[in-house]
């Protein structure tokens, strides 16, 4: 790029021309843009480049986004709170802001590392004054956004919640925050909670208790959204009518037992089910998602629950010792409990199950689901489950299948192998009888990601040959979120397979499909692959 | 987007604005497209749109490409990663070209074309030295090495 430019303004001609100066873009921007353009980079990147390059001088001050993480400092797992260079930037940085109103204010930090080494020494109580008065800091310049982190780079829930830092009661009372995101910290209802405008709340290993939690839902009105994760001191967890909050989060809370959405209006529930919770109240929910699920769980739900995602990122292997896999009858049990719903999202795991099911030749149970999304790490293994889904599916009339590579560190390998010993590319022509869903309701079949992986093509023959009402079939390489909404990753990472579709595999790869025989007269193939 | 009309039935013709650039080419644009720019939204508010607009601070070559990344935002069901793919495709451009469009962008106060310039340019700075970005983008004021030296000892605290 450089070259181009000097080759136009006459490079090597020593004279200093009107086309040099207009060459220079950047000097010539009004402050706004070079500020806006510095709002882009990490936050210390954008103060050091605002301290030494001259159009960007002093702007800094004037940033509204403020983030200081410890992890910047030091090398991380040798390092200890309260860095002195860690310190001494956020000082100097809080001394020289200049305007008077910020966005959002971040701080990462171990709090607990403070506490070393030095036992005799309240390192603690020093870093809770300085947290203090970093949040009033922040408060007075009325943030939006605070986001208080003080697990550092430490092994998570590694520390005693009573020693936790203490929120100042000044947080629970800004009038300005729209969303307050802690971890590692400790909230004490000693005053009146009012957060008018707060509307996203995400606690992280918080030491909480039944009382404050109710404090601080009934004391923000614009309340939309709660997530908990990994939190103390709460066994029930139980919402009452709220104007605006539709939707809850929950995580590995260590002593929550029970879920109760009775009387609240929440439409979407995420819950990662973990000892000891086993009771989950929600008859008003419309969209739920489990994960965990390694133990039962009583579930309670209403008819308006229509949506439904099930990980099952709780059960471990798949197999006892003697390579007899395991029954899983509670996830039956639960699945047709949830028979119903319109429409269901299963992971990898989950269809694992049902390949269980299906070699070991169990009867399948109906299912009235009309809509099934299915993400998976696609596996020779995967078939049968996917054979016994459309056979349980009698009224399926949407399947949309998000295909990533099989994962090659998957440890139960050689076991799935042996137990499925026939060829994946002509499984489909193995099966027996007739589907239901597809001879009478599969109108759309959806097929998205890594579409050139094994087995995709075959499956894709299959139900052209076979879905006589098809109406529509999309191709197309886009990629869903490798996370549910408790930020849990359900796929094994594939980023570094993103090359191997080149668009010569891609073309032959289309051209095969458009070729392919279809059953169904009103058929029609929409191919997006690039 | 923010729109102030409702998307209209497929029967309706559709309603278009013309552009006018500094060097006097003419551009038609959807009002759908055009909703993008707040400039232009309250100028179609007020009524004032009906005449080529004039637009006397953006070239013609660059206002092409503005119309082009307003009309491609206003399709209805793009999905997310192929629109990424776009936009990473749109700033693939030369400096003076992505500063034009941050100009542009701030001019007709199109909040999604500025953000995404500016990110690039962002990026640009990320991780270099000072001496790589005053080449990178051609700097003609800077400190001297002297100065930025005293700049660095001044302010020691950002640079540890």
């Amino acid at each position: 790029m450089s070259e181009a430019m000097r080759i136009t303004d006459g490079g090597s001609d020593p004279r200093k021309s009107k086309e040099d100066e207009v060459v220079d873009r950047i000097s010539g921007l009004p402050d706004s843009l070079l500020l806006h353009i510095l709002s882009f980079l990490p936050f210390r990147c954008a103060v050091r480049a605002s301290l030494i390059l001259r159009p960007f001088r002093g702007l800094w001050r004037s940033l509204s986004s403020l983030s200081f993480e410890e992890c910047d400092f030091h090398a991380c797992r040798r390092g200890r709170s309260g860095a002195g260079e860690f310190l001494n930037f956020v000082e100097h940085v809080l001394a020289l802001h200049e305007s008077p109103k910020i966005h959002t204010f971040r701080i990462e930090l171990n709090f607990h590392a403070s506490g070393f080494p030095n036992p005799e020494f309240d390192g603690r109580g020093v870093m809770s004054n300085r947290l203090d008065e970093w949040i009033c800091f922040a408060l007075k310049k009325k943030v939006k956004v605070l986001d208080v982190a003080l697990g550092g780079c430490a092994r998570p829930m590694g520390a005693k919640p009573a020693l936790h830092y203490r929120v100042p009661s000044a947080v629970l009372g800004s009038s300005n925050l729209v969303e307050l995101k802690l971890k590692v910290c400790n909230i004490e209802s000693l005053g009146q909670i009012h957060l008018k405008s707060l509307q996203k709340l995400s606690m992280f290993d918080v030491n909480l208790s039944e009382e404050v939690i109710q404090n601080l839902v009934s004391g923000s009105p614009s309340l939309k959204k709660v997530s908990l994760q990994y939190c103390h001191g709460l066994q029930v967890l139980k919402f009452e009518r709220h104007p605006s909050l539709e939707e809850l989060n929950v995580c590995n809370c260590v002593d929550l037992e029970k879920v109760d959405l009775a009387s609240s209006g929440i439409k979407i529930l995420a819950v990662y089910v973990g000892y000891p919770l086993s009771k989950i109240i929600c008859p008003n929910v419309m969209t739920l998602e489990l994960d965990g699920l390694q133990d039962d769980v009583n579930l309670d739900c209403g008819s308006s629950l229509n949506d439904v995602a099930l990980y099952v990122s709780g059960f471990g292997d798949f197999l006892l010792e003697r390579g007899v896999f395991l029954e899983y009858y509670e996830f039956k049990r639960l699945l047709k409990k949830l028979r119903s719903i319109a429409h269901f999202t299963l992971c990898n795991r989950s269809i694992l199950v049902f390949s269980i099911w299906e070699l070991n030749n169990q009867t399948c149970p109906s299912f009235n689901w009309k809509s099934v999304t299915m993400t998976l790490n696609l596996a020779k293994w995967h078939l049968p489950g996917i054979s016994y889904l459309l056979e349980a599916c009698d009224f399926l009339e949407t399947l949309t299948i998000y295909v990533y590579p099989s994962n090659p560190e998957d440890i139960q390998r050689n076991t799935w192998d042996r137990a499925c010993n026939f060829d994946g590319r002509s499984y489909w022509h193995s099966v027996q009888g007739t589907f239901h869903c597809l001879a009478h309701h599969l109108k759309n079949v959806m097929v998205y990601a890594c579409v050139t992986e094994p087995y995709v093509i075959e499956l894709i023959e299959f139900l052209l040959g076979n879905a006589l009402v098809l109406e529509k079939m999309v191709i197309s390489t886009k990629r869903n979120s490798k996370e549910n909404r408790n930020g849990i990753l359900y796929l094994a990472d594939t980023s570094g397979l993103e090359k191997d579709y080149t668009s010569d595999m891609l073309l032959d790869f289309s051209q095969k499909v458009l070729s392919l025989p279809r059953i169904s007269p009103r058929a029609v193939v929409h191919m997006a692959v690039c | 987007m923010s729109s102030s009309s409702s998307s209209s039935s497929p029967s309706c013709p559709k309603k278009m604005i013309t552009l006018k650039s500094s060097d006097g080419e003419t551009f038609e644009i959807e009002e759908i497209a055009a909703l993008q720019s707040k400039t232009l939204e309250s100028m179609i508010d007020e009524n004032c749109a009906s005449t080529p607009v004039p637009l006397p601070n953006i070239t013609g070559k660059i206002l092409a490409k503005v119309v082009e990344y307003c009309t491609k935002h206003a399709e209805v069901g793009a999905d997310a990663e192929s629109l990424r793919a776009w936009d990473a495709e749109f700033v693939s451009v030369d400096h003076p070209t992505l500063f034009d469009y941050i100009l542009a962008a701030n001019f007709l106060e199109i909040p999604t074309l500025l953000n995404l310039a500016c990110q690039s340019v962002a990026d640009m700075v990320k991780g270099k030295t000072p001496d790589e970005i005053h080449k990178i983008f051609n700097i003609k004021s800077t400190f001297t090495p002297e100065e930025e030296e005293e700049l660095r000892r001044e302010n020691q605290w950002a640079f540890d």
